[in-house]
């Protein structure tokens, strides 16, 4: 077996019996949620089109590096979550990522995103971390993804009516400030529970 | 290279597939069943657990289909996964034919083709012979034979990877003995006839065999001469060498003796070829300076790579390597660990498996990283090169030693499981089924009999091999050694040891007073201190023969822990009718006696019982004294014919009883029923039998049982337990038909069978269906009947109260009455509606409950109880009905003795029940009442379009409607439209009073003074709206009318409406 360049990382959070999100290190899918229900469906997108070859599964929502995997709620995830690790690397083995290679997500720089992925990492650890701990919660840095930061809230801050605004007016406004070539940031949290497992609408 | 001929025994030889050889066959000892096994026929054998597997020697995977596999188990046949081994199935319990399964593999260019070679090959003390080879072509559906019958264990497969048809076998031939068929096999017409195209001696057999996958013409096999006796295990000598053949098999060379291979005797050999690079080879041999070997020129020379012992060790149990399909410096070796190599076998490290003691892997060819293994606890499969496995609670194919059934309501069974621990299952819960949360372990080990106290079940014995014995204490978890000689006699022969305790030795709870224990070794001791001390109350009751008590193993490597110790007492019955009287049977072929408490022993040997034998099981009588079952073996003499004695005069003279019992399958154990005399049951190898007449004729009693070893039986409280050697623990649930069929009953038209009295348990279900879960046996009164043909007339049950009410009624017509509706949120049902009626026995399983509330198309509740309530306590009636044919049997419905609930308890909950149930059919009438005037309305409204008073009348029925539609949203919530539509639309009265019905149900208790009180206020708010509903009848519905009618328009008709009633 030709092994990818870069070896396939994923952590797997179930959000209940039936939903497990997949979050990738590197993008197998555009962004921009897409739901796939069956092997036709997703004859354009060959991760999402293994990923429902696994037994059980029956839907698959993907979108950039996140994939939400529902199952028919049969077989505990812990059991499934070899097998989808394994169909996602072998369709990403066995093709170029992504329905288009030439969507935004393939066309990623990843050296550039790498490089701002430390130096973002850096400004989560010694101003934003630190200054949302105040208030109980925490962000998680989660990938880069061309330029886009793409991170998850924590503790406090998950759920939080005020969580739009200190995403937009502390966190991004201090990436920006700091890092100029940061075009924005994706909030993945599930503040309402799992009710939104992908992206949420908001970002940009 | 060498030529053919000088492989003679066997070299070219063409055998039919339909060729026996000696090993067992199953043909059939000449005596007619005593009864048609028809009349017993709806008897079923339930498999309760435990839900972990056992020891696996076979895998297989398809390149082509990443998630289906098979494995073959030791005693549990074949399975397959279609989910990556997140679930099992077996596949060959039908036909397949033996539970022990060697090799399987499926032909890489159809993967419908699967073959599998039965009997296991590292013969450990436990292992069992397989017959021959079997196959399918569709996949595991279906299995027919495949030849091969003779070659005892099979080791290995390989199907070339473009013909399906051409196929090799490893066949390593008797374990117990020598025979001829036994080496290389080759068949080019899909095992309809083979040709033994490498082979030494008698001896010797073969062990592996590895095929070069660049070129098929190219391979290597191992040939291992080894035996295994009941006291020794031999591993290596002449016979054993590495042969290759570069023209398909056509002919071979020993290389054995090339250059850089281990000089002496050699012992087994494992052997594999990198498929990325074909001229490297690996060999792991057993030898003085063994080791893993590589060769990097197609085997002719070579050079030890590694000598660790942790690779090699135990050799004649492991000895596996394989090469990784894809690197040609990765190589894997089994031992009881799974090691990796990545520098061409020279260092290794481990990958983590579920369980140790490893024998089986299949590394997808095209991917490394997908990879099945079996090992001692089962097999599990990963999809990352090893990180991470499936696990094995998914496949029960725990070997069992024995059973014992506790003195429990729900009764456990416990018993020792093969390389696992003790473990105790429920027979029943008290919840939907029987899984892992049920199961508790006890002290001892894999290899221990048990004795749970019956008078205080939390206290158990429990032993383990080395002649370990535990007391265990479930209360404290405390487990305290009271080993008889606490001396650990690991690695020694049994001739240096003070007792020789077998692996598995008895250990028996006196019948007469559960504080006298027995334990044997060479001698019968007693402690009537829980261990605290013991006495020995008997001479060594054995041969004695030293000759056959020296260490096991060798002549490389010795193996001793405990299962060849040799000279011991294998079997001991206490006679449960005199508390002198005790019955030792050897493992080399002696039965003693003693009636006088041990002061003095008799022996008792039955003349014609061949030399030797194990005396495996003795079965004292319940009805007197003098009277004893024996069932001893010979197969691990390689003699597989059965041996079963009575006597009844104390052992003074014995009486042969197998006729019925094929030939060659050998049993071990054998049981006398306590509630019929002269019933018997016996287990062995390949089945389980049925004596009416004490012996003298025998007929299956296997039923649905899968074809799996039998190590032992027991009956308990009118149950039979079967501690199977593959396939867990199996209950044939209720014999007291077996107890009741007798010529007459077998002449009878038709007969219905007096059924077991039941326990009324209001928590238990028996609707699990799902990996990891047993089923419960049906509750409430199962019913038996037979027919001697199949009744042409209507054949109904009725199950009758005490004055002769009429509870339920079912045909085999079909449904009493159809319940319908649905939605979700209904507790209760499950009740079977349809009475089968076939030739032979037939069996009913009724709840108890009675009827439920009266339903209307599309209703849906939220938690409502739609089954009626369930019986109390009680004498009841059953009937069943051929034409003008009736029959009637009284059973009791017992209460359960666990439950503090008082007759007049469980009466007030039954009554409130059923006021509750028929206040919800009111209501339910009501609505449909409602909407049949509706309906009706509608059509008047329909029928006036053009009417000169039209509106008139269009307004006053809409009127009617909205008055009616008012008093039915009163009463049902008819917004829903799904099941759980009810947490968007608030339920109605019909709803609150069936969800009242099922916070009352489900426990023996009065119902508490508030749900009475609940109860009143639904009923009278229901009554308001029913109140409303009558007065719309009775004035504006007439008023209506007449107004109509009038106008010579068609008027409303007030019926009853067809009500149905729920299923029970």
């Amino acid at each position: 077996m030709t092994q990818a360049a870069t070896p396939i990382r994923i952590t797997a959070e179930p959000l209940d019996a039936r939903r497990c999100k997949f979050l990738l290190n590197r993008p197998v899918h555009a962004p921009g949620a897409r739901t796939y229900a069956s092997a036709d469906d997703a004859a354009d997108a060959p991760v999402a089109q293994a990923v429902l070859a696994v037994p059980g599964v029956c839907e698959v929502v993907a979108s950039g590096n996140v994939l939400t995997v529902v199952q028919d709620g049969a077989r505990p995830w812990s059991a499934l979550e070899p097998l989808v690790h394994y169909a996602v690397e072998t369709a990403v083995v066995a093709s170029t990522p992504g329905p288009s290679a030439s969507s935004p997500a393939a066309a990623v720089s990843p050296s550039s995103d790498d490089a701002m992925f430390d130096r973002v990492s850096d400004i989560f650890d010694s101003q934003i971390n630190p200054s949302v701990a105040q208030h109980g919660g925490k962000v998680e840095l989660l990938d880069v993804q061309d330029g886009f930061v793409v991170l998850r809230m924590m503790g406090g801050c998950q759920g939080c009516g005020m969580a739009n605004v200190t995403l937009r007016q502390g966190i991004e406004a201090s990436l920006r400030r700091a890092i100029p070539s940061v075009k924005g940031i994706r909030d993945i949290t599930d503040h309402a529970a799992g009710a939104n497992p992908y992206f949420a609408s908001g970002t940009k | 290279m060498l030529p053919r001929a000088l492989f003679a025994a066997g070299t070219a030889t063409v055998l039919a597939c339909v060729a026996a050889s000696g090993a067992p066959s199953g043909a059939q000892a000449q005596a007619r069943p005593q009864y048609d096994t028809t009349l017993y026929r709806a008897l079923t054998w339930r498999e309760i657990g435990p839900y972990r597997g056992g020891r696996v020697t076979a895998v297989a995977g398809i390149v082509s289909q990443p998630y289906v596999y098979y494995l073959g188990a030791t005693g549990g046949g074949v399975w397959k996964t279609v989910d990556g081994g997140m679930s099992w199935e077996p596949v060959s319990d039908s036909t397949v034919m033996a539970g022990s399964i060697g090799a399987i593999a499926v032909a890489p260019s159809d993967p419908n083709v699967v073959y599998v070679g039965t009997g296991e090959s590292p013969p450990r003390g436990n292992v069992s012979p397989g017959n021959g080879m079997w196959k399918s072509t569709d996949a595991g559906r279906t299995w027919r034979r495949a030849g091969l019958q003779g070659a005892g264990q099979i080791a290995h497969l390989h199907v070339d990877p473009r013909n399906p048809d051409l196929v090799y076998a490893a066949a390593l031939g008797h374990i117990f003995g020598p025979n001829d068929e036994r080496g290389v096999f080759r068949s080019r017409d899909g095992g309809a006839s083979w040709q033994n195209v490498l082979s030494r001696d008698a001896q010797a057999g073969a062990i592996d065999l590895a095929v070069d996958p660049t070129n098929p013409r190219i391979m290597y096999a191992a040939l291992w001469q080894v035996r295994r006796s009941p006291w020794a295990l031999e591993s290596g000598g002449p016979g054993s060498g590495l042969f290759k053949s570069t023209d398909a098999g056509d002919t071979w060379t020993e290389i054995t003796r090339n250059q850089g291979l281990p000089a002496g005797t050699i012992g087994k050999i494992g052997v594999t070829v990198s498929p990325a690079d074909p001229d490297r080879v690996w060999a792991i041999v057993e030898a003085e300076e063994g080791g893993v070997f590589r060769s990097d020129n197609g085997g002719r020379t070579w050079a030890r790579v590694n000598s660790d012992r942790r690779l090699r060790q135990r050799a004649w149990y492991y000895t596996h390597i394989y090469a990784d399909p894809e690197d040609d410096e990765t190589v894997y070796v089994l031992n009881t660990g799974f090691y990796k190599s990545v520098d061409g076998g020279k260092t290794y490290t481990t990958i983590r498996v579920p369980h140790g003691d490893n024998h089986a892997l299949w590394i997808a060819r095209n991917d490394a990283r997908r990879m099945i293994n079996g090992n001692d606890g089962g097999a599990n499969v990963s999809y990352n090169g090893g990180a991470t496995w499936t696990d094995q609670q998914n496949q029960p194919t725990a070997q069992m030693y024995h059973a014992f059934a506790t003195s429990d309501f729900h009764y456990r069974v416990c018993g020792g499981q093969q390389d696992n621990s003790t473990i105790c299952v429920p027979f029943r819960t008290d919840g939907g089924g029987i899984t892992w949360s049920d199961y508790y372990r006890l002290g001892g080990c894999e290899s221990g009999y048990v004795a749970v106290r019956p008078d205080r079940p939390n206290v158990s014995y429990a032993g383990c091999y080395g002649g370990q014995l535990d007391r265990y204490d479930l209360a404290t978890g405390q487990e305290r050694s009271i080993m008889v000689w606490p001396e650990n006699p690991m690695g020694w022969g049994a001739d240096s040891l003070k007792h020789r305790f077998q692996w598995t030795y008895p250990i028996v709870l006196s019948p007469h007073d559960p504080n006298i224990l027995y334990v044997t070794s060479q001698y019968v001791h007693r402690s009537t201190n829980e261990g605290q001390t013991w006495e020995t109350i008997s001479p060594d009751l054995t041969r004695n023969d030293k000759s056959k008590q020296g260490p096991s193993g060798g002549p490389i490597t010795k193996d001793n822990t405990s299962v060849e110790y040799y000279g011991t007492i294998f079997a001991l019955a206490p006679s449960p009718r005199d508390a002198n009287v005790f019955w030792a049977g050897s493992d080399d072929g002696l039965v003693h006696i003693t009636r006088d408490g041990g002061a003095s022993w008799q022996n008792v040997t039955p003349r014609d019982l061949p030399e030797w034998a194990l005396i495996s099981i003795i079965d004292a009588s319940p009805y007197d004294p003098g009277t004893a079952y024996v069932a001893a073996t010979r197969y691990k003499l390689d003699d597989f014919a059965p041996y079963l004695y009575k006597t009844t005069d104390f052992g003074r003279s014995w009486r042969k009883i197998t006729a019925g019992i094929p030939a060659t399958h050998f049993v071990r154990v054998v049981r006398a029923d306590p509630d019929r005399r002269g019933l018997l049951y016996a287990g062995g190898e390949f089945g389980v039998y049925v004596s009416f007449d004490d012996g003298a004729r025998w007929q299956s009693l296997r039923l649905n049982l899968p074809v799996t070893p039998i190590h032992d039986l027991i009956v308990h409280r009118t149950d039979l337990i079967a501690a199977t050697h593959g396939r867990g623990f199996w209950v044939l649930d209720d014999l007291t038909p077996l107890h009741q069929l007798t010529d007459q009953v077998a002449a009878s038209a038709t007969h219905l069978f007096q059924p077991r009295d039941a326990y009324r348990l209001a928590a238990s279900g028996s609707g699990v269906d799902r990996t990891g879960f047993a089923r419960n046996p049906p509750d409430g009164i199962v019913v038996r009947y037979a027919f001697k043909n199949a009744p042409k007339e209507e054949v109904t049950l009725e199950f009758l109260d005490a004055a002769g009410g009429v509870i339920r009624s079912f045909s085999n017509k079909g449904r009493e009455e159809e319940a319908e509706g649905g939605g979700g949120g209904f507790f209760g049902g499950g009740q079977a509606e349809t009475v089968p009626a076939e030739q032979g026995m037939n069996q009913f399983a009724f709840n108890m409950r009675h009827p439920g509330f009266k339903r209307f198309p599309g209703m849906i509740m939220w938690g409502a109880r739609s089954s009626g309530p369930m019986a109390v306590p009680g004498t009841y009636q059953v009937r069943l009905r051929v034409g003008d044919w009736s029959e009637t049997r009284t059973v009791q419905y017992l209460k359960d003795p666990r439950s503090a609930a008082t007759q007049a308890d469980l009466q007030a909950q039954f009554d409130l029940l059923t006021r509750i149930r028929d206040r919800v059919s009111e209501a339910n009438e009501a609505v449909i009442r409602i909407r049949d005037i509706k309906s009706q309305l509608d059509d008047v409204i329909k029928r006036v379009a053009g009417h000169a008073d039209a509106d008139t009348i269009t307004k006053a029925a809409r009127g009617l409607t909205t008055r009616l539609s008012d008093v039915e949203g009163e009463i049902y919530q008819v917004r829903n439209r799904s099941g759980q539509d009810p947490l968007n639309f608030p339920i109605k009265l019909n709803n609150k009073l069936g969800a009242l019905a099922s916070f009352l149900d489900g426990s023996d208790a009065r119902p508490t003074d508030q749900a009475a009180t609940v109860f009143e206020q639904l009923s009278a708010a229901l009554q308001t709206h029913l109140d409303r509903l009558e007065a719309v009848m009775e004035n504006d519905i007439p008023a209506f009318n007449a107004f109509v009618a009038e106008r010579n328009v068609p008027a409303v008709i007030l019926r009853e409406p067809r009500a149905r009633r729920a299923a029970g």
